[in-house]
Parts: C-alpha cells; structure tokens; sequence
C-alpha cells in the first residue's frame, strides 16, 4: 500500500482506501498533498466518490423483508439427522454453545434434546476427534514455545492422570510438541498433548484413565481424521491427526516406548 | 442476527428462497462447528464467514450444476410492489445498482460498506488478501459510478484513468 514515487499518480485502490478512512496517517497525507497539487488525481478522487451510495440505509431497509418468524421455525424444525453426530461433545461444550446462540436469537433447546438422548454411545474417542476436528494450523500459532512451561503442563498433566509425563517421554518422531493440557469429558479426564507436524497440520496425543482397550495398536477413521489408539495396563492412548495411519503408528510405538504402562 | 444473515443470503443469492436455504444450513454448520467459535471470534462474522463459504462450496455450484444458472438482476433482491414510498425507491435504486455488480465485487462492497466491516474483517471473511479487498471496492465504485444518475454523470468528462 506503500506510495514511495511522487511522479505516478496513485492506484485506485489507494484513493478507495483514502475514502474509506483505512489508510494510515501517512499515507492520508500523500493523498491529501496530492489532490491539492495534482487536478488529475482529484478528478480520479471525485469519480471514485460518485460510486458511493447509501449503501447501509438502502439494505437496511431489506432487513424488514427478511421472514424471521419462519427462520426461526424452520430453525426449531430441524431434522434430527442434520445432527446426530454431535452426540459425543460434553455438556460443558453444550452449555457454551447454546449461550452463544441464545444470544444470537437462534433457538437451540431442541438439538440439545437430540444431542443429550445421543450422548455417552461413542465414548472418549469420538469426543476428541469432535473437538481435534476443529484445528487448524493456526489454532497453535500463539502457544508458548517455552520449555520451563511446557514441563510445567506436562508435569500438571501427567499428576492429574497418574502418570510420569516428561518432554523426552512424549517427543512424537517429525512432529513438534506445542501444548499439554486437561480436558474434561463428562468427568473423564483427558489429557491432551498436542503438535504440529509440518506437513499434516495438528494433531494430539490424547490419554485418559478409563482403560479401553488392549495394547495392540488398532486404527479407525473419525471424522476425516486417523486414529491409532492403544491401552496400556492403566490408560487408554490415542493418536489422532490428518497423518497417514503408517506415519501415526510409528508415532505410537514411539510414544508407547517413552509412557510404558 | 436471523435478519442480517438472511440479507446476506440475498446479497450472494439474490434470490430469496435461496437466501433462506443459506440461512438454514449455515445454522445447522454453525451448530456442528460451536466449539470453534468458543475459539472467541464475534459470532456475527462467524457466521457471516460460514455462509460464505457454504454459498461458494456448496449452494452456488449446486445451482450451475443443476443448469439452473442464476435469475436476471433486474427480477430480484428488490421491494414487493407496494412498498412505493419515496425512501424505498432510492433504495430499491441502490440495491439494484450493487445487485448488477459481479459476485465477488457485490459481496466485498455489501460487507465493507453495508455491514460496515474493516478492509481486514472483509478479508478474512472472504478468505482472500486485502489487497484483493481494496481492487474489488475501487473496480466496484468505478462501475457504480458509471450508472450513476446522467446528471452526476455530466459532470466528469475529465477524470480519464491514470
């Protein structure tokens, strides 16, 4: 957005921004030096200018015309199927969701029926994919890096789910460690570790006590995303990430080396 | 907010059962996605952002598959008959205008402008850079003005680009 040659008249673009009031102070002041000295630029100024309109009020208008009382039925009348397979998110997960959407006026007791009658079928792991399914790349950008805090909630973690956790112990092979933290599913803890792998994206290391399994790695899809899961006498483990399930498995003997039962 | 997503579903629409498919679904998105908005994001462009996508991804190419393509501009997004007053007839004007621009440049200048959205806010609701931002608004203004009133119109012979 830079306009560095006094010479070449600004962009459109710049002049649009001008308009806007979403250049900075400097750049304003450019613009404003040249419409003082160059006629062309301001004749530019006053043709972009006669796009303008009353946009807001104009539109506002339509939200007169919008059928509320039948969105809002329409709303209440949703199909169960549309969301049996939230089933397994906790209620805690509920009750915020449904705050929010109380606020946005958009009726939400009657999914919390289907969804409470669904709950508890599918268990830990289809709970964590509900909630591993909403990473991005991005969700991780501002965690601390620091190594004092991830032992911190590493140590907090492991205390909370009887077990010795230490860096070394959950180093995943190619991927990077960003988060240890507690979730709590309908009073199972679920310890969640989570990393970022280069090519993949997020994924978690999930332990919770309520021992599910044996300790022969086993796969599933959830979601769209791979799962390897595995118990050890104590705890049930689950890997989980948009890995391929080769490069998981690796991961999990690794991680079934560093955290023996 | 069930007013202001509808709207928006016309804007991309311009057509309002469609409009009220797009509100539905977003809803039901919305819904199976909570816990990313607990993420903290304003629930207005939340949703706002989920319409879009789902309008680009799904609504839209399921309308050019069907070969149904989309209704002239002139028949559409625009007041009920007897709605004349004088106020809904400028209005009725400005909607038609922006409803004549192309897709990309009517969404970008009904979220800047309409719902008074930053440059930035826009962008990240389109997904797109700001810069893409900045030449929908400045190409959109350009072709408003051109069918603008003649009598506005009169007055710039001169205003030749660059």
């Amino acid at each position: 957005m830079t306009h560095s040659n006094a010479h070449s008249p600004p962009s459109d673009e710049l002049l649009v921004a001008y308009l806007d009031g979403e250049l900075d102070r400097d750049q304003r002041q450019q613009i404003d030096h040249l419409l003082r000295t160059e006629p062309p630029v301001a004749a530019r100024l006053d043709q972009l200018k006669c796009g303008d309109m009353p946009f807001r009020q104009a539109f506002d208008s339509v939200l007169d015309e919008a059928p509320t009382e039948r969105l809002q039925a329409m709303l209440n009348a949703l199909p169960p199927a549309v969301s049996a397979h939230r089933a397994t998110m906790s209620r805690r997960g509920f009750l915020a969701t449904a705050a929010s959407f109380v606020v946005a006026g958009i009726a939400a007791d009657r999914l919390f029926m289907q969804w409470h009658s669904a709950e508890s079928e599918d268990g830990w792991r289809a709970s964590v994919a509900e909630y591993m399914v909403l990473y991005t790349p991005q969700t991780l950008d501002h965690l601390s890096s620091d190594p004092t805090s991830h032992r911190a909630q590493l140590d907090s973690v492991g205390n909370q789910l009887g077990l010795s956790l230490t860096a070394d112990a959950v180093t995943l092979p190619g991927a990077e460690f960003r988060r240890a933290q507690i979730l709590d599913y309908e009073g199972v803890l679920i310890g969640q570790l989570t990393y970022m792998d280069a090519r993949h994206g997020p994924l978690a290391l999930c332990i919770t006590t309520e021992r599910t399994g044996s300790a022969k790695l086993a796969t599933e899809e959830r979601m769209g995303l791979n799962v390897v899961y595995w118990s050890s006498a104590s705890h049930a483990f689950m890997l989980i990430g948009k890995n391929p399930f080769e490069d998981l498995q690796i991961m999990a003997r690794s991680a079934q080396r560093g955290l023996p039962a | 907010m069930l007013p202001r997503l509808w709207r928006y579903g016309l804007v991309l629409s311009r057509q309002k059962h469609l409009a009220d498919d797009l509100v539905q679904a977003t809803c039901v998105r919305a819904l199976e996605r909570a816990e990313q908005f607990a993420a903290g994001t304003r629930l207005d462009r939340w949703l706002l952002s989920i319409m879009h996508s789902i309008w680009l991804n799904e609504l839209r190419s399921q309308r050019v598959r069907q070969g149904q393509g989309f209704v002239d501009a002139e028949h559409e997004l625009s007041f009920d008959g007897e709605t004349e007053a004088q106020d809904h007839v400028l209005a009725a004007q400005v909607i038609k205008r922006v409803n004549a621009l192309p897709e990309a440049q009517r969404e970008t200048v009904f979220l800047t402008y309409v719902e008074g959205l930053s440059y930035k806010e826009t962008a990240e609701i389109l997904h797109i850079p700001v810069g893409t931002v900045m030449s929908r608004l400045a190409a959109a203004r350009l072709k408003l003005a051109e069918t603008a009133t003649p009598r506005a119109m009169s007055d710039k012979s001169t205003g030749e680009r660059r």
